[in-house]
Parts: C-alpha cells; sequence; structure tokens
C-alpha cells in the first residue's frame, strides 16, 4: 500500500533553501549525531554513510541538513574523525553547497578516487578493523552502479550493513526546531491554497489557479511546490502538463510546499454549487479529527474518515494518513488495514475524500501534530 | 505520425536484429533534464511514478504507469495500443510478460541503471538474470531530434525568451532572488513551460550560477540565469547576464569574448565534427584573450551539453567528448566563463546541428544586458 500521493518530480529544487543557523543552530545537530554515534555504539558501527538524492534524502537531511538538488549527496560520518560530504556536482558549485549543511568539507564527488579513496584509506588505517562495520543509509535509493564503485573502493575493508530506518524512533519525534519548519511549510500551504481559490473563484481555470497556488509559496521562500488539480469535476488529478484551458466545478487540488527542508500538504476542494461530496467530506475530516489521539489505530481513523455511503476517492485510496516531514510520506499509511497508531511526538497528514457517481467528488486534508497528552490541529483545509 | 511511434519502428528494427521479442523500458519517475527517460520517449507520457514501457517486434506496445489513479491522464497522452494503471510496477509487468508469453531470455531491458536498487533489485527477481540489459539504446535511437521535437524545442525556447523578458521587467533592487525565480518560473509555466531547469543568482562579483536564494537584488549586482524550460518534454537552455545599473568597466569587453567563442562554436559544430574539437574552437577565443587558464573548473564547467528528456547525446561540450555530431542533434552550447575583471559571466542558446552549423533556436543571442535605474 502507498502511502504518498504522487506528484511530477520536477528536474531541480530551485527554490531558496541553506542551512539557517539561527533557527537550526549547530547544536541541534550535536543533538542528531549524538543520535547516529549512540546508534553506532549500539550497533558496533563505526561509522554511517548517509545517502540521498533529490528525491528522497529524508536521514541525510536530519543529519546533515543538506538536501541535493539534483542528483544524490552521500555524507560520510564516521564515529571518530571529522565527517565528509560527497556531492554529484561540479567543484564549481561547491562553494554554493556548502552554504546548505554544517559539514564544513564537502567535495565533488566526481573526483571519486580523489575524495572518497582517501577518505577511506584514512578511515581504515584510523580503525584498524578489517572490514570495518559501516551502517549504509539509503541504499535502496541508490543507483546500481554507484552501489558497484562504492563497493569496488571498500574491497574487504568495508563491511557494509543496511540501514534505512534504524533512525526511524529519532526522526519521528519532531523536534522542536523541526516544528517551528513545519508549521512555516503549513502556512505557505495555507497562503498557496488561499490564492487557488481566489483566483479560481475570478474564473481561472484549474491550471491558472494551480499556477498562482504555486507563486504565492514561492514568493514565500517555498524550497520545492507540487501541485496537483483537477479540469473534470475532481474525478482525478493532474499534474502540469503543457497548457490546460479547462474549467470545472467543482475544482479539487493537491498542494504540497516545502520550507527549510520540511513539508506540509493539503488537500482541498471548491465549489460554487452546493456539493453533496464536499459537505459530506468536511462532516468525515471533522470526524476524523475528533477520532485522532495518542495510539488510535488506522482502523479507527479509517471508520471515522469514511464519508458515510460514498466511495473513496481513488487519489487516496484506503489511505486516511502518514507522518510527514523531510519527505512527503514517512513510515506506514493509517489504514484499516495497517497496523500503524498516531504516536506522540509525530506530525501526521490526514485526508478524507470521495468519488461518487451523484454526489460528486471531494478531497480535504489536515495536518496534526500528536502529543502525549493530545492532539494539536497544524492546519485544516475548509 | 507521433514521434514516439517512429522510435518504436527503430525499437523494432532493432529487436528483429538482436532475435529478441520485446523490449523492456523502466523509468523510476525521476526526471533529469541532462538524462533520457525512455518510458517518455517509447510513450510520449511523463510518468510521475515508477512505470514501464513493453515494446513487441511489431512495434506495438503497452504503457504499465503507476499510481493506478494516472490511468486516465497516461492513456489519453499514450501512443501504446494499451495502457494498464498498477499499483506495483513490477507485480504488473510481471503479469503482463506472463500474459504475452514473453520469456526472460529474449527480453531486452533499458532503463535499469538509471533504477534506485529498491526497483532495480525487485526487477532483477522478476526477470533474472536471462534477460539482456541494453541501457542506453534508447539513447542512442533519439539522439537526433525529429521534426515534431525540433517544433517543441522551438516553443521551449521562445517560452525561455519570454522567461528572460520578465526578468528584465521585473528585476529591482530590492527584490529578493527567490521572488524574481519564483515569478518568472510561473511566468513561463503559464506559457506551457511544464518543468525548468532554472538557476538564478546576483552577485556583484559572481563566480558561479546557482539557484535561488533570499538575497536582495542591490545596484551594481550582475544577474546571471541559465533558463531551461521544457515543453512538453523537450527541454532547452538559454544562458543571460544582465547588470543592475551600468555593470562593471570591462563589462561589455569581456562578454565580447564569449560571444566569439559562441560564434566559432556554431561555425564549427558541423556533421561530423567532434565535441572534442568545438570545445577546442571555443576555448580559443578564451586563450586569445589571455585567458586560457581559466578554461578550467572552477572557472567554468563544460562548454555546453545535451538535453533531456529524450536523448542527453550529443552529452557535454567538453574536452574529452569524442562524440561526433550529427544533423539534428540538439544541445546547448555555452562558453560561461569565470573572467577576473567582471566574475562569471553567462551566454548560450540552444542549439540544432545543421550541415552549416549550430543553428541558435533563439530569436535573440545573448548579450551584456543592463537594468536602467
Amino acid at each position: 500500500m502507498s502511502a504518498g500521493v504522487a506528484t511530477m518530480h520536477p528536474v531541480v529544487l530551485l527554490g531558496a533553501y541553506g542551512l539557517d543557523s539561527d533557527r537550526m543552530p549547530a547544536d541541534e545537530f550535536q543533538i542528531r549525531m549524538a543520535a547516529a554515534n549512540k546508534l553506532m555504539d549500539e550497533r558496533g558501527w563505526r561509522a554511517i554513510f548517509a545517502y540521498g538524492d533529490a528525491t528522497e534524502h529524508r536521514e541525510l537531511a536530519w543529519l546533515t541538513n543538506f538536501i541535493p538538488r539534483l542528483r544524490w549527496a552521500l555524507a560520510l560520518l564516521p564515529r571518530q574523525g571529522a565527517p565528509r560530504l560527497l556531492i554529484s556536482m561540479s567543484p564549481r558549485d561547491v562553494a554554493a553547497m556548502k552554504l546548505m549543511t554544517w559539514i564544513g568539507d564537502v567535495h565533488s564527488g566526481w573526483s571519486w578516487s580523489e575524495v572518497f579513496d582517501p577518505w577511506l584509506d584514512e578511515f581504515c588505517a584510523r580503525e584498524g578493523a578489517n572490514p570495518a562495520p559501516v551502517g549504509l543509509l539509503g541504499r535502496e535509493l541508490m543507483r546500481p552502479t554507484f552501489l558497484e564503485t562504492m563497493k569496488a573502493s571498500a574491497g574487504a575493508r568495508l563491511a557494509l550493513e543496511p540501514a534505512t530506518g534504524v533512525l526511524d524512533s529519532r526522526l519521528r519525534f519532531r523536534r522542536p526546531r523541526e516544528l517551528v519548519m513545519l508549521r512555516e511549510a503549513c502556512h505557505r500551504v495555507d497562503a498557496a491554497a488561499d490564492a487557488m481559490q481566489r483566483a479560481w473563484r475570478a474564473g481561472a481555470d484549474g491550471m491558472s489557479a494551480a499556477i498562482e497556488a504555486e507563486r504565492a509559496a514561492r514568493a514565500q521562500a517555498a524550497h520545492d511546490v507540487r501541485v496537483l488539480f483537477s479540469v473534470d469535476g475532481g474525478a482525478t488529478l493532474l499534474p502540469f502538463y503543457g497548457v490546460i484551458a479547462d474549467r470545472s466545478d467543482p475544482m479539487l487540488a493537491y498542494i504540497a510546499v516545502k520550507y527549510m527542508g520540511y513539508w506540509a500538504d493539503a488537500f482541498v476542494t471548491f465549489a460554487q454549487a452546493a456539493s453533496p461530496a464536499l459537505a459530506a467530506a468536511r462532516q468525515a475530516l471533522d470526524a476524523l479529527l475528533a477520532a485522532a489521539r495518542p495510539g488510535a489505530d488506522g482502523a479507527e481513523l479509517a471508520r471515522a474518515a469514511t464519508p458515510a455511503g460514498l466511495a473513496p476517492h481513488p487519489v487516496i485510496g484506503e489511505v486516511v494518513g502518514h507522518r510527514i516531514g523531510h519527505s512527503l510520506a514517512e513510515g506506514e499509511p493509517l489504514a484499516a488495514a495497517s497496523p500503524a497508531r498516531l504516536e506522540p511526538g509525530g506530525v501526521y497528514t490526514l485526508r478524507v475524500g470521495a468519488a461518487d457517481p451523484a454526489a460528486g467528488c471531494a478531497l480535504l486534508s489536515a495536518m496534526i501534530r500528536v502529543s502525549e497528552t493530545g492532539v494539536e490541529v497544524m492546519r485544516k483545509s475548509g | 505520425m507521433r514521434i514516439s511511434i517512429g522510435r518504436r519502428e527503430r525499437v523494432a528494427e532493432w529487436l528483429a536484429a538482436e532475435k529478441c521479442d520485446a523490449l523492456v523500458s523502466v523509468s523510476s519517475g525521476f526526471h533529469s533534464f541532462l538524462e533520457p527517460n525512455t518510458v517518455f520517449v517509447l510513450s510520449d507520457v511523463k510518468p510521475m511514478a515508477p512505470s514501464a514501457v513493453i515494446v513487441r517486434r511489431d512495434a506495438t506496445a503497452a504503457l504499465i504507469i503507476t499510481p493506478d489513479w494516472d490511468r486516465r491522464r497516461a492513456e489519453a497522452a499514450s501512443s501504446t495500443e494499451t495502457t494498464i494503471g498498477a499499483v506495483d510496477l513490477v507485480e504488473a509487468l510481471a503479469g503482463a510478460l506472463k500474459r504475452e508469453g514473453l520469456r526472460a531470455e529474449r527480453i531486452a531491458i533499458d532503463g535499469v541503471s538509471l533504477l534506485p536498487l529498491a526497483l532495480s533489485e525487485r526487477l532483477h527477481q522478476v526477470l533474472g538474470a536471462r534477460a539482456r540489459v541494453h541501457d542506453g539504446l534508447i539513447r542512442h535511437i533519439a539522439r537526433c531530434r525529429s521534426n515534431d521535437e525540433l517544433e517543441r524545442a522551438q516553443k521551449a525556447t521562445w517560452i525561455a525568451e519570454r522567461g528572460y523578458r520578465r526578468l528584465l521587467e521585473v528585476a529591482r533592487p530590492g527584490v529578493r532572488e527567490y521572488e524574481l525565480a519564483g515569478d518568472i518560473y510561473c511566468h513561463m509555466k503559464a506559457l506551457g513551460g511544464d518543468d525548468n531547469f532554472l538557476l538564478m543568482s546576483a552577485s556583484q562579483h559572481n563566480h558561479a550560477v546557482r539557484a535561488a536564494g533570499s538575497r536582495v537584488l542591490e545596484e551594481g549586482d550582475i544577474i546571471l540565469a541559465e533558463i531551461t524550460p521544457s515543453f512538453e518534454g523537450q527541454f532547452v537552455q538559454i544562458c543571460r547576464t544582465v547588470a543592475i545599473g551600468s555593470g562593471p568597466p570591462a563589462y561589455d569587453e569581456k562578454f565580447a569574448i564569449l560571444q566569439d567563442s559562441m560564434r566559432r562554436g556554431q561555425k564549427a559544430a558541423v556533421p561530423g565534427a567532434t565535441l572534442a574539437e568545438v570545445t577546442e574552437v571555443m576555448n580559443g577565443s578564451l586563450r586569445e584573450a589571455g585567458y586560457g587558464e581559466y578554461c578550467r573548473p572552477p572557472y567554468m564547467r563544460v562548454r555546453g551539453h545535451g538535453l533531456g528528456l529524450t536523448s542527453n547525446l550529443p552529452g557535454d561540450v567538453d574536452a574529452s567528448n569524442k562524440t561526433v555530431l550529427e544533423e539534428g542533434m540538439v544541445f546547448v552550447m555555452h562558453p560561461n566563463q569565470y573572467i577576473p575583471e567582471t566574475g562569471y559571466l553567462m551566454c548560450g542558446e540552444p542549439v540544432v546541428v545543421t550541415p552549416e552549423g549550430a543553428r541558435a533556436l533563439s530569436a535573440e543571442s545573448a548579450r551584456p544586458d543592463r537594468i536602467a535605474l
């Protein structure tokens, strides 16, 4: 079961992004690296290698703040000694890339034998172990040739142990500074949704209204923006592709905005005429939020989220929600058949939807923060 | 005839010659403007998530797209005979191959090297080691643009030039880089630019172009813009330089060196020439002006490069690239260069290779522009 909503990945993450040392100071990353060090001690690893690319980079970003704008990056994080970050960019681009991370030793990974091999030689000499156990985060994201290149350099000197997910217990608990960024991202999603609604109610077609949403988010320093929109009454959602001058009532959309490395998202529905599906979706979203409490499982949430008598919308299917943060969809999806629960410390996006021949189509969503004692609604579609 | 059908006919010829029954072409849904997306090339559909095309020996084809709810969009755009919406690509592909009685040892695969391990290892489980990997086949077949693709490239160039005009209208002291980049990006999107490798930054003395940041534009800045829209999957790129105010003293003089390099490069880029030869000619302008030692990173990267999403051939305009140019190849030629007196300057156009040389697709060539205050 896929948790997230598919969107069109852009060829470059072109929005503003850097390490904001006021809001993400060095001690934040000292705390995160302490967690990584503890993990290394528990597992007997001498280092963690964290890989990420422009599409998925959750663990890499959490540890280093670095997010590849295109291609890949690999953080070499030894238990002892200085870290190094390799980026798939030209040496010309290294100075700009350094502004995105606390790691000072940043190199172009295109000169692999000049930047990985010497680091590895020094690491292996220092560690003495042969092979030295290393936790490998993001292995599943690597292209086959990348892994082969790394293995060729390592030879028998490293024992690379797939480690994706081992930091999950840390990543799922949103730290205070992360919550600040997530709230900022929520503000930008709401600003984008407002801009979309204004444009659509003023007569814009679906694509033009979607562009106004993106414009509003980018004007507020969005790092990345994804928009899907409907021109067929909401039966399905489209990415941008060429000029589509159609308009339908209602208009349904999915908007996701990344700000300083953290995503917020929203399903929205705008209707000029009365919409039974939208009315039912609003009731269902209220019921879903009422059912949301620490420990609530997917089955409970799914029961509350089902608009009475209406079929689920195909874009969300059976999924009620999931965690959100560095990735648009994190962790197991919340659904009737899933063991996932709302866990204290987590930030979730929850959604409801209906697609019915008679009642019409609607999609709505909210984002919540779950604490030990309850649930805070961070944003909600109207 | 739609572009992808013509490409599939070439694939069918190749399948017959190689005694294969089908080609399976796979995409993760990841897009790079420097790489081909083989599913797009063979179906006309730009996927959002993992997808595949099965091309048979009679050039008919099936598209498998995820997520399943995207089938309606894909079906409307696809040139394939069938379009299958799937929840899981690998399961759907295995089912389709089984239904068609296609045996792994008579199947060729393209695109595997571009997939993440999570997907490539699952594909390997389905197809085993018997399927023949032919990564780069589609890249080779699509290396020269068809007339329809050239029309798309021309439209993309038109969009890029309007994006630059918008930049000249909007850029002023006090505007933040990300505000400007967001505005011109959305402007081009409204004109049909469905994606854009847009780098745009400013400084009083640039060392390279980068993605827009939070910097506030000031008088005396030079704005660098690498404007790279895609129209219906065809990327092009223009590289532009504009000073806010009069610019540094040697602005026009130094920019003229880049313009000369561009002109020489266009003349040299004829069918039969290698990109290494073209690079040598382009670097000649810099050397003659006394900047030979700067014709290497970090003062520049390459003198141009291929453009996706079809084929990124001929590749980088670089001294090490021995690729021989063919008529109809499209790439961006850009003698972008760091010059100590002015900082980094950008000058580049999308070009198509013709017997007379590389013809720029842009209506106006790069020049040392200024925004009057």
